[in-house]
């Protein structure tokens, strides 16, 4: 469906993306994270035609839209984006901002479909400044799909809404994106959100693809540090303290080798616990209580774990303990 | 590096181009050609050009010189200070002197400068006083440092608000959190001005104080009236008085050079506009409160600019108007504000549709080029209107020769010129306002499939209409007030308000001027509040 081979892009000096390589099927969702200044949007604005490449080569729907020699408008391409702020015509009742792209109004029964699963019916005769940011976001969606593209870009669909709408919103895109079966890139800093609505993660970092993947498997089994922290709190244990693990990674400034084990991973030693691999015994340091669980910071060694455990597990801090990871 | 410049040129060229971009590429270079044909004209030969340079380059250079230090500095003093007591203290009438202080803006230099026009006169006793104490070389020597003080402080008076209300604006927005923040610290009010606000306001000073000197570079009629020969005069009389294109094309060079010299030192201060950029300041500054002495000083300061720079000149008016009896002999007055308005009109619908179509493929297209050449069809702003009349005067020539096209004397010439010197004062109102507001709507609606024109006029017209309104009267309240541009390149028995006052006073018909004057500050006067109102709103 996409395929995207060396492509590279710069602002003046600074090099904004090296060599991305990346391909994506037909009615996969593939979201793209990284920290801010690391490349997404950019990325996104060279597949829609918005941003010229330096080099490289874009393949959408088995048509070079852009190479040396080719270069195919943003009007041409047949994929969509939905930006960050929305961008609603202002003048333009909801309605009208849904029928306005080409071919909308030729699509009305892909429209209405699209309409009913995002429950944006009774606002169709508002304007934008009178709907709430979600209602805006999911105008925005169905704008972009009732011209039917190829694909649909989402610049950071659900960074300007609440926890609930979050939430909400996250499934609706997802529900809509695959009973179309149209294909997504979704621009997202927060991995809560690519987790929830993915097929497969890019992990971008300055401009470079680090890690490309299944949700679980990026979690799991991360191949930086940076990746492991994106994916949110975890201990990097030397590969020395666990022998036998396959999914090790090896960091590029120590050059030691690390496995990432989330604190959720832990459980308390004891008589049941099956094999005695990967056992850590210490000092519990500190003892604080984060909503349903508790975290302890154990002292091994020289290693500094941190680890959730349930609240029933009465510790007291001093207190030796022995944890394993599942 | 050569190749990643060739690889610049291909992308933009044989990937960004288009029609539309093409066409504005066009039309940008045309409007910049009368400029580009002063600076390639630089060497041409001319056989007076001896005569002038040894006997009058030096006093012309001097002169501007003179000029454009003293309206700068004293201006720049007026508008800061007006600026600083009018948005940072609080005293009783502080609301409507943040009014009346811009309306100087709408009294051109000229009718300034001829409502004053027999302030020597009053000095005559001391004159004489002076010949026969001090000598006649020295009365002489008195008189024409007089002259200067009197047409630096008129100047001063009238285009002060240049400064005032750039540095008003960046208070606004950027000030008010910084000087809390002084003032949480204990740091003395004179110090917070000094150390604080003169700092950060520097950027708003040097972009107001450039426009002041600008306008004073353009000025012809009131220093022509008090006998100061600066490099506009000098490139007015060598084409009226010697018929010498070469030598008004080589003045004109030298007219340039002084505007670039400010085109740098303004580019060089706004770039470092940026780091004084505080985010999430832009909310109401408390103001601090002055003592009674005090608060006298400030109501002085404050109401002396607006006392020189509009009431006195418009009262003054008033009563020549009283004193003629609504009287002008053999001049058909409906006619003439006919030709105004109409003008005025046609042009400010060409100058703001070319501003904002140009600016469209730019923000639609994000064509690279585009954005370069563009900025060369703004720089008639910065130019006096003689050098844009001496420019079209080079294209006529060079044109006549190959197709049979007049642009000297004929109102489509006259439109291609005020088109030339005002389309920056469209162009950065649009431009800023379409960047705000449809920099991602109309990039949604190139992925939306949607064609540029339905998204030109469907989308960014209704979107831009205020800001679009606003830049026509700013631009028409500029083509009414315009002098040398309109002097030298009106179509014969042609008149507009401002010629007719140019003339009615060289034929020391000051009474009668009083009318076309008035005409001219009271169209003036409700589109600037307006615009002030607009600004203020936005701020």
């Amino acid at each position: 469906m996409l395929t995207i081979q060396g492509l590279n892009k710069s602002y003046g000096e600074q090099n904004v993306l090296n060599d991305i390589n990346l391909d994506v099927e037909t009615g996969e969702i593939i979201s793209v994270v990284g920290s801010s200044g690391s490349g997404k949007t950019t990325l996104l604005r060279l597949v829609s035609g918005l941003e010229i490449p330096e080099s490289g080569e874009i393949i959408l729907n088995d048509k070079i839209v852009n190479n040396q020699n080719v270069f195919v408008a943003p009007e041409k391409r047949n994929c969509s984006l939905v930006f960050q702020d929305y961008a609603l015509f202002p003048n333009m009742s909801m309605s009208e901002n849904i029928y306005f792209g080409k071919d909308s109004s030729t699509n009305i029964d892909r429209v209405k479909q699209l309409i009913d699963i995002t429950d944006i019916k009774k606002i169709m005769e508002k304007f934008p400044h009178e709907c709430s940011g979600g209602e805006q976001q999911r105008v925005a969606l169905v704008r972009s799909l009732a011209i039917n593209p190829k694909i649909i870009l989402m610049d950071e669909p659900l960074s300007n809404l609440d926890y609930d709408l979050k939430e909400n919103l996250g499934t609706v895109i997802r529900k809509i994106i695959k009973k179309f079966n149209t294909t997504a890139i979704i621009v997202t800093h927060d991995i809560n959100d690519a987790m929830k609505i993915s097929d497969r993660i890019v992990v971008l970092d300055d401009g470079s693809i680090v890690q490309i993947g299944l949700p679980n498997e990026l979690y799991n089994n991360p191949k930086s540090k940076k990746v492991a922290l994106l994916f949110g709190e975890t201990n990097f244990i030397p590969l020395s303290m666990m022998p036998d693990e396959k999914n090790y990674f090896i960091d590029s400034k120590t050059k030691q080798s690390f496995i990432s084990v989330r604190p959720n991973q832990f459980k308390i030693f004891n008589k049941n616990s099956l094999g005695s691999e990967n056992v850590f015994s210490g000092e519990i340091q500190s003892i604080k209580e984060v909503a349903s669980k508790i975290q302890i910071e154990l002292k091994c060694e020289n290693l500094f774990l941190t680890i959730f455990l349930d609240r029933s597990e009465k510790l007291i801090q001093g207190q030796e303990l022995k944890v394993i990871v599942i | 590096m050569l190749k990643n410049i060739l690889k610049y040129f291909k992308n933009e060229i044989l990937f960004g181009m288009n029609s539309w971009n093409f066409s504005s590429i066009i039309i940008s270079l045309l409007i910049f050609l009368p400029i580009y044909l002063i600076i390639i004209n630089f060497n041409i030969q001319s056989e007076n050009w001896m005569h002038i340079k040894e006997n009058l380059l030096h006093r012309y250079v001097r002169s501007t010189l003179y000029l454009v230090v003293g309206v700068g500095a004293i201006s720049t003093i007026i508008g800061v200070g007006c600026a600083w007591f009018v948005t940072c203290y609080d005293f009783h009438g502080r609301k409507v002197i943040e009014w009346i202080l811009i309306l100087p803006m709408t009294i051109p230099t000229y009718i300034a400068a001829y409502s004053y026009y027999d302030v020597l006169e009053i000095l005559n006793p001391f004159f004489n006083w002076s010949r026969k104490s001090l000598g006649i070389q020295e009365t002489i020597m008195i008189e024409n440092i007089l002259v200067y003080v009197i047409v630096i402080l008129l100047f001063s008076f009238v285009l002060y608000p240049y400064v005032y209300l750039s540095v008003r604006a960046s208070l606004l927005i950027q000030g008010s959190r910084l000087i809390e923040a002084a003032k949480m610290l204990g740091i003395s009010t004179d110090k917070i001005f000094r150390k604080v606000v003169l700092p950060i306001m520097k950027p708003a000073i040097i972009a107001g104080s450039s426009l002041v000197i600008m306008e004073t570079l353009n000025d012809y009629a009131a220093v022509e009236y008090f006998g100061i020969s600066t490099l506009t005069i000098g490139v007015f009389r060598s084409w009226f008085g010697m018929h010498d294109i070469s030598s008004a094309l080589k003045l004109s060079t030298y007219l340039i050079f002084f505007v670039f010299l400010i085109l740098v030192f303004e580019k060089f201060y706004r770039k470092n506009e940026k780091y004084h950029n505080i985010r999430g300041s832009n909310h109401f500054l408390t103001r601090m409160k002055l003592g009674k002495n005090k608060t006298i000083m400030v109501l002085l300061f404050c109401t002396a600019p607006f006392l020189f720079g509009f009431l006195i000149p418009v009262v003054r008016l008033f009563t020549w108007l009283v004193h003629s009896k609504f009287h002008l002999a053999d001049v058909n007055l409906f006619l003439i504000m006919f030709n105004t308005i109409s003008i005025a009109l046609i042009s400010c619908f060409f100058i703001v549709s070319l501003a904002y179509l140009i600016n469209f493929s730019k923000n639609y297209f994000n064509n690279d080029i585009l954005k370069k050449i563009g900025q060369l069809a703004i720089l008639g702003y910065s130019m006096p209107g003689a050098i844009i009349a001496i420019g079209l005067l080079k294209l006529n020539s060079t044109i006549n020769g190959i197709l049979p096209l007049v642009i000297i004397g004929s109102i489509s010439g006259l439109i291609f010129a005020y088109i030339v010197r005002f389309l920056a004062v469209a162009w950065q109102p649009i431009e800023s306002s379409m960047e705000k507001q449809c920099g991602s709507i109309n990039q949604a609606s190139r992925t939306l499939k949607i064609k540029a024109m339905d998204t030109l006029f469907y989308i960014n017209l209704p979107m831009l209409k205020k800001p679009l309104l606003l830049t026509c009267l700013i631009v028409f309240i500029d083509i009414v007030k315009e002098l040398p541009l309109t002097l030298i390149l009106r179509p014969f028995n042609f008149d507009t308000l401002a010629t007719l006052t140019y003339d009615l006073i060289n034929q020391a018909q000051f009474s009668q001027s009083s009318f076309p004057s008035l005409l001219i500050i009271f169209i003036s006067v409700p589109a600037i509040v307006i615009i002030h109102g607009q600004i203020n709103s936005e701020n």
